[in-house]
């Protein structure tokens, strides 16, 4: 055969005026980008089913598009990989059979990683559930988590976020389901009711004294938040003082150091197991609150856990039982 | 559960390797919403999350991290399937890859104007780029026969097989007079090595640098400090010229670079040390049983023994 020579001056040879290249004109260099695995699986059915709409079928797709695909095959590698005989029958081709046997590596690494995965599956992913710590305390946010835990496949993981940063916990991954009085835009978040935060009235009181079986009319009356939220000032029982807004950090402090809050003063916050000497819970006086404020279940609507809908599913269960 | 594509594995390695979706991006030569698309997509397919998303960056996941090898190879595989799927059509068809460093020019000038009709294939010569892994290139079937050097049998073994072209002893050290004034009766090594040390690309003498840096740090306990890596020869005596640092090259290239015709000062060292350090050869697969590939090798050895 005659050489058939091209010169083509290379980056490297135009600088440096060293030889060319020297390329054949006759050999393409193949397009092998565009082979995926979906080209690859289709070759093998075909070549064990030799037939193309038995490939088809256990592909779950057309006779036609594995038509295409090998088609399209052939055009890459230039070669023709199967013989069609008079009844439709195949017969691979001696590039074919090669090809077959090259793709037993390639076959043996994607097994490995289906293994892998199926056995993350199986041992159960990291759900990572967040809230604010203030939320975390709450008895209705434990008793969730208890009962999430008892989901199969499933290992649940706490990491505290504030309100404010939900949004980006949720969309970096560092969670995956945020529970809280926050609620992601429904064009981004899927939002599930997670229940109710009762809230209690709690006196500071002395323990030797007289409680009364009203609320005090005199003294300071403070509406503890909840991730920067209050329950509506308007529902608030009418005791003839002034609501004022409370942060969780503060009613933590007091609840440790009853000692710095003014005896007499009304509390209104998300139930809490404090000292009852020194806190008295109006609910021990027969008073129940109707206050409550709204818990949400926040996750990605497009989230990686499959699971994650039948989950919210649980979630919203709980909270109407 | 339906595998990943090919497409979201690469995406997926090049996002660990560079570590922002934006530089992956980039590498890709795609947007950064297609980047995040397809990660999307891989995340959704597997079922899990791979990367948590900051603003400095992006941190895998411990799923994620145990994903890395495994889907490194799938890649490495379905490289290795296409190169082999090339491989045997360039039997098919007759066809030969061959890859050579700058040096082989004026050889190859001579056969090809001399004897091409000979051949029984027809050949694909490509210049060895000086980042060019050829020993994974030959082993992948990227090409089928590579001609270049090699010092101290670097390269030999592991699966590659070399019929030497030509062997050389010791190295040459080529200097601008303008700018280094060394002593060359007795030549002390030591004071070239102490400048700026000018060194052929990796491709073209594989295990030079490697040999240069030990042997420095042994013979002399003096790190090689500063080098300048040149594309190619002709490169490499240019920066020479400029007078950036001092030419080392394996073997004798006085004659091969015409280096005194250049006004360069240039003295050939270790010669008894270093019998037969340099080989120039032709290489391919050793277990290689393609008979055109073979006969192409045995021919391109007499051929270029000749020139």
């Amino acid at each position: 055969m005659r050489l058939k020579l091209r010169i083509e001056k290379s980056d490297t040879s135009a600088e440096s005026g060293l030889p060319m290249d020297v390329v054949d004109e006759t050999i393409v260099p193949l397009n092998l980008g565009s082979v995926d695995f979906r080209h690859l699986s289709a070759f093998k059915q075909v070549y064990l089913e030799k037939n193309y709409a038995n490939a088809g079928l256990n592909l779950s797709t057309t006779r036609k598009s594995i038509r295409r695909m090998m088609d399209n095959l052939e055009r890459v590698f230039e070669c023709s990989l199967f013989k069609e005989g008079e009844k439709g029958d195949l017969s691979p081709t001696a590039f074919s059979e090669r090809l077959f046997n090259d793709l037993r590596f390639l076959h043996a690494a994607q097994c490995r990683l289906k293994d892998h995965i199926a056995s993350v599956h199986e041992s159960g992913r990291i759900l990572h559930i967040s809230s604010s710590p203030a939320v975390f305390r709450t008895p209705i946010f434990r008793q969730l988590f208890k009962e999430l835990q008892s989901v199969g496949n499933v290992r649940l993981s706490y990491t505290p976020v504030d309100s404010e940063e939900a949004s980006k916990a949720l969309l970096s991954g560092r969670c995956d389901l945020y529970i809280g009085t926050w609620k992601g835009h429904p064009k981004r978040y899927i939002t599930v009711d997670a229940g109710n935060v009762p809230y209690h009235f709690f006196q500071r009181a002395p323990s030797d004294r007289e409680r009364k079986s009203d609320l005090p009319k005199e003294g300071h009356a403070y509406l503890v938040n909840l991730d920067g939220m209050a329950p509506d000032p308007k529902r608030m029982p009418d005791c003839g003082m002034k609501w004022h807004s409370l942060s969780e950090k503060q009613w933590m402090r007091w609840l440790s150091y009853p000692e710095e809050c003014a005896t007499d003063t009304l509390i209104c916050a998300p139930n809490i197991l404090g000292d009852p000497s020194k806190w008295t819970p109006w609910e021990a006086l027969g008073t129940t609150s109707p206050i409550q404020l709204h818990l949400y279940a926040n996750f990605l609507r497009q989230h990686p856990y499959e699971f994650l809908p039948a989950l919210a599913g649980k979630i919203r269960i709980h909270a109407h039982a | 559960m339906i595998s990943p594509d090919i497409r979201e594995i690469q995406v997926f390695l090049s996002l660990v390797h560079t570590g922002s979706f934006s530089a992956a991006a980039k590498y890709l030569g795609i947007t950064q919403p297609a980047v995040s698309a397809q990660i999307a997509k891989l995340e959704q397919v597997l079922g899990f999350p791979l990367f948590y998303r900051n603003p400095e960056g992006t941190v895998l996941t411990e799923q994620g991290k145990a994903l890395i090898p495994l889907l490194e190879e799938i890649e490495k595989e379905h490289v290795a399937v296409l190169r082999r799927a090339a491989y045997w059509k360039r039997a098919q068809t007759k066809q030969v890859k061959i890859w050579a460093d700058g040096s082989i020019s004026s050889r190859k000038a001579h056969y090809d104007s001399n004897y091409a009709d000979s051949f029984s294939s027809s050949e694909s010569w490509k210049e060895l780029s000086s980042d060019a892994d050829w020993l994974t290139a030959l082993k992948t079937f990227e090409v089928d026969i590579v001609i270049t050097g090699s010092f101290l049998r670097a390269g030999d073994g592991q699966g590659i097989k070399t019929l030497p072209l030509e062997r050389q002893r010791g190295m040459t050290v080529a200097w601008d007079p303008t700018y280094y004034n060394f002593v060359t009766e007795p030549f002390d090594f030591l004071q070239a090595i102490t400048s700026t040390v000018i060194l052929p690309a990796r491709s073209m003498a594989i295990g030079f640098r490697e040999f240069l840096v030990d042997w420095c740090e042994t013979a002399y306990s003096f790190p090689l400090r500063e080098m300048i890596e040149c594309r190619t020869e002709a490169e490499a005596v240019d920066a020479c010229k400029l007078g950036l640092g001092v030419l080392l090259l394996p073997g004798d290239a006085e004659k091969r670079l015409a280096l005194r015709a250049q006004h360069l000062g240039c003295i050939h060292a270790f010669n008894t040390v270093l019998p037969r350090a340099f080989t120039f050869g032709i290489r391919y697969r050793a277990e290689e049983q393609n008979p055109l590939v073979l006969s192409t090798v045995e021919l391109l050895a007499k051929r270029l023994s000749v020139a």
